[in-house]
């Protein structure tokens, strides 16, 4: 079931981008906020979204990230997480020179796994991203987003989140 | 409409619900580091015994590590909690001719953290010690697995989200003065989220909490 919903995602993906001829690529850190950054340290990630629908102040995205983190105590523990999602972007919220600053909110579903040596515990999780950021244009098509915000997992853990990516807009 | 996304937002970020898998992602199994911490236990014959992390004013340490003391019913014993694992502090005696003597100390890695269903551990320790000017072989090995998580009922309530943890000790002694001896034993502990140990079971002994708090809380 999690392999057929990756695959119709990365159609609908690749799908849009080719549609609509627009992508964006996110790297960053999250850090753990709460009880549970007691046993997990920073962590990566990495995101593709592109827009499906545009209009003068909103736009609607579907992205895929990829998460890990490392055991704080533990270097042989690892969390990860794969989530799919879609969400809302409020754009211009006010414009500087060339760039604009936005606001977003998506919801995904996380496929979470955590593995210690051999054993691995697998669940999911429905979570809610909040992100602030600005676009800055670097030329006709290309656009650097600088973002951060949080991740809200529903089960009640969260993590700040601070990244950087590019986009191709035409 | 712009207004009542934002809101939506904002009310989805604030929104929560039970999650176990989540749950115990976020929980400390063991809340050992908190002085005044106490757990009350009882076995099947009514005996209690009393747990309770004690402050630790002077610093102690053990071998390098800044030990955390749990009082047993008067008896102290030193526990440490990093470098992924709750470790205890092991002072080994043997008995010669009624009398116990101490051979040797040192730390023993008694749970991996974090728990993860599946994972198993080892530690074992093979020493050659000296009594009396003869020599001693000891062996002594721990394995544990956490076998799987499961909701438990005691007198001190309903513990959601339990580990089950079973362990195997083995401790082999070879000597001329003493003689040689074999033990070994299987248990199960349980721990719960923000709780720590509610339950182990032996062969012939099961201990249940009855109560737990912090003194300094008032509980």
């Amino acid at each position: 079931m999690q392999k057929i919903v990756l695959v119709l995602f990365l159609i609908i993906c690749l799908g849009s981008q080719l549609f609509a001829i627009n992508f964006a690529g996110n790297s960053g850190f999250a850090i753990p906020l709460g009880s549970w950054s007691d046993e997990h340290g920073s962590g990566q990630f990495f995101s593709v979204n592109t827009d499906i629908l545009s209009k003068d102040y909103l736009a609607i995205f579907v992205s895929f990230n990829v998460s890990t983190f490392a055991g704080k105590a533990n270097s042989n523990y690892h969390f990860q997480s794969f989530s799919p999602g879609s969400g809302l972007k409020f754009y211009p919220l006010f414009f500087i020179d060339n760039s604009n600053l936005f606001a977003k909110a998506s919801v995904s579903y996380n496929f979470i796994e955590r593995s210690l040596h051999n054993a691995k515990e697998t669940g999911n999780d429905l979570a809610v991203l909040s992100l602030i950021g600005a676009e800055l244009k670097t030329g006709n098509n290309w656009i650097i987003y600088l973002s951060l915000g949080e991740k809200h997992f529903l089960g009640g853990i969260d993590m700040f989140v601070i990244g950087v990516g590019l986009g191709y807009k035409k | 409409m712009r207004r009542f996304l934002l809101l939506l937002v904002l009310l989805l970020q604030s929104c929560s619900y039970e999650n176990p898998y989540i749950a115990r992602i976020r929980s400390n199994y063991f809340p050992i580091d908190k002085t005044g911490s106490f757990w009350i236990y009882r076995n099947e014959n009514g005996s209690e015994k009393y747990i309770e992390v004690k402050e630790n004013p002077n610093n102690l340490t053990k071998d390098g590590k800044e030990v955390i003391i749990l009082e047993e019913n008067y008896n102290e014993a030193y526990w440490y909690k990093d470098n992924g694992y709750i470790s205890r502090y092991r002072e080994i005696q043997v008995d010669f001719n009624g009398q116990l003597t101490a051979v040797e100390s040192r730390w023993q890695n008694y749970i991996e953290i974090p728990l993860v269903k599946g994972n198993s551990w080892n530690d074992s320790w093979n020493d050659t010690l000296v009594l009396l000017n003869e020599p001693l072989y000891r062996t002594d090995n721990l394995n544990a697995t956490v076998q799987t998580f499961e909701t438990l009922n005691t007198e001190a309530g309903e513990f959601k989200n339990c580990y089950k943890i079973k362990f195997t000790v083995l401790e082999e002694i070879r000597s001329e003065i003493i003689g040689d001896s074999l033990f070994q034993e299987t248990y199960y502990e349980w721990y719960a989220p923000g709780v720590g140990l509610v339950k182990s079971a032996k062969s012939n002994e099961i201990w249940e909490l009855i109560d737990y708090g912090n003194i300094e809380k008032g509980d």
